[in-house]
């Protein structure tokens, strides 16, 4: 006897399986009697057993049939009047899953749809900048020989770039005690603004005083102040009250602050991208966010240190041990 | 074969209607309602579809009428599928409050026969995988007619025929039905026992049509084998 049947090829198995469906009586059933007893088929007898075993059960259909009982009917029917007409519930949890599943499709697409019109999403600071890689060094100073061509200096306090970057002689005598000389060094070329590039400068605080404030700089626009050697707009990293801040081009402080101690050395990381730019000092990202630098204009970068008073103490407060500026 | 003989032919329909209002001759084939012509038909006298319409609509009577029609075939079905009364008590109840709160769902033409025992099959299933997690039950009460006699095969064939041989054989086939694989099991007590079609039980089941007659064949080939493989000559061609 076959183990396997392939109903789809056999005109007569499929005759038989609805004979043996529909069982006696029927029309199926007797036809196919009607063949098996013409003797055309194989398995015969097989096929006969089959028939056989089907007249049984038709003999058997009263087997566990029951009825609902009086008490079983009230149960239900109760049950249906406790509940509300099917037609003012609210749509079944199939459907609703079907309408949010396709609400969730559709957002997804028209996202996609204006991604693909209007290109990428604007590129979030901390995501964007913190994975680039800047390999290439494109102007470094160790500030331990005469400075490199590549570096220009600012302002009216003379520094010494070949110890360290450090001022060398008290402020000028004209200014009052209160206010601030500036001198520092600032990058010849400027870097196009749609390059993003990294500027890691080290700084070695022998002492905390806000007389002598170090500053890492980035600006878009090089008119150097005569006094202080600030511009009108950049974004600085600077150390003042004993903390290492960020002030933004519109002259507000930004992000968190880090505390600064005595003879700490302190390495400072800026990453300017095109419309963003992240800090960090020492092993905090103390800021990220949009740079307000214009997006158009060439990057300068500088190094500056502001000093006012005239204690001999304060000469060697700071002292700016490297400064290297990188690209992809 | 399969059989589909209650589908209705929508063609049909809309033919009949443009026939029926001559004078408008609309651009656009009319809707036709199919069953909407049976509203005027006695509650008693209407189709199970027309009845399902009906409930649909917050007729709470029409759908005690589909309850008087097929109660007794779904309890049965899960008496014979799940095999214990306190189970068939709790999950028959289930269907039918089912049915009614999910009426909605219901879509003509499907045959309402198929949707119930979609339904059916469903909770019988969750059934048999809840009491495989926990198998002891408490009987609480009997609501349901016919269990004491039904559920012994060898009364079964008693009350079948006269013949004592053929009652014995009858017992026996009814038994080893029981040890039949589900699968196999659930055609021959959809198709033979509830007497669906294999279109029908290919819609319940979600199992292909050619599947399920190969499930009937060697379900049956079983049984026969269980029976000794007797062919039983004389009683011939019933019909």
């Amino acid at each position: 006897m076959p183990e396997t049947i392939d109903i789809d090829a056999d005109p007569f198995l499929k005759l038989l399986t609805d004979a043996l469906r529909a069982g006696p009586g029927s029309p199926d059933w007797h036809q196919a009697v009607s063949r098996l007893r013409s003797g055309g088929e194989r398995n015969l007898d097989e096929y006969n057993m089959l028939i056989a075993a089907r007249e049984r059960l038709e003999s058997g259909r009263g087997y566990r049939e029951i009825r609902p009982g009086p008490a079983f009917t009230r149960k239900v029917m109760d049950g249906i009047d406790a509940e509300p007409p099917p037609g003012r519930r609210a749509l079944p949890t199939a459907n609703l899953i079907a309408i949010l599943g396709a609400a969730v499709v559709l957002v997804v697409l028209a996202s996609v749809g204006f991604w693909l019109l209007h290109g990428p999403p604007a590129a979030n600071p901390g995501e964007d900048l913190s994975n680039a890689y800047f390999g290439t060094t494109v102007a470094d100073a160790t500030f331990n020989a005469p400075l490199p061509p590549a570096w220009r200096t600012l302002g009216p306090a003379p520094l010494d770039p070949a110890r360290g970057l450090r001022p060398t002689t008290l402020p000028a005598t004209t200014a009052s005690s209160a206010d601030y000389d500036g001198g520092g060094v600032v990058l010849t070329n400027g870097i196009p603004a749609d390059q993003a590039f990294a500027v890691e400068a080290s700084f070695r605080i022998q002492h905390v005083t806000d007389d002598v404030i170090p500053e890492l700089f980035v600006t878009d626009q090089p008119d150097f102040d005569a006094d202080r050697a600030t511009s009108a707009h950049e974004l600085v990293w600077l150390v003042r009250e004993g903390h290492a801040k960020v002030v933004l081009p519109d002259q507000q402080f930004a992000g968190s602050s880090e505390k600064v101690t005595d003879g700490q050395s302190l390495t400072v990381r800026a990453i300017i991208g095109q419309n963003t730019a992240q800090l960090v000092s020492g092993r905090h990202t103390i800021w990220s966010g949009p740079s307000q630098l214009a997006g158009d204009r060439p990057r300068y970068v500088g190094i500056r240190v502001l000093r006012r008073g005239n204690e001999k103490k304060d000469r060697d407060a700071v002292i700016v041990q490297s400064v290297k500026v990188m690209q992809r | 074969m399969q059989r589909r003989a209650d589908k209705p032919n929508a063609r049909t329909a809309t033919a009949t209607a443009s026939i029926a209002a001559p004078a408008a001759k609309p651009k656009v084939p009319p809707v036709v309602d199919e069953v909407q012509d049976l509203a005027a038909v006695p509650l008693g006298r209407a189709s199970d579809e027309e009845l399902m319409r009906r409930t649909q609509q917050g007729d709470k009577q029409a759908f005690s009428l589909i309850y008087e029609r097929y109660s007794a075939s779904v309890l049965s079905y899960l008496y014979r599928m799940l095999g214990s009364v306190e189970d068939v008590e709790s999950i028959g109840q289930e269907v039918f409050l089912r049915a009614f709160r999910f009426a909605p769902t219901y879509r003509y033409p499907q045959k309402l026969s198929t949707w119930l025992f979609t339904i059916t099959r469903n909770l019988a299933i969750n059934q048999s995988r809840r009491r495989k997690r926990s198998p002891v039950r408490n009987i609480t009460e009997l609501n349901l007619e016919g269990v004491e006699v039904s559920s012994d095969p060898y009364q079964v064939a008693t009350r079948a025929t006269d013949n004592v041989e053929k009652q014995e054989e009858i017992g026996r086939i009814l038994e080893a039905l029981e040890d039949l694989p589900t699968d196999q099991k659930e055609v021959i007590v959809l198709g033979v026992f509830q007497d669906l079609s294999y279109a029908q039980m290919e819609e319940i089941t979600g199992t292909k049509a050619v599947t399920l007659r190969s499930r009937m064949f060697h379900g049956l080939k079983r049984l026969g084998r269980m029976m000794g493989g007797t062919v039983d000559e004389s009683k011939g061609d019933a019909v």
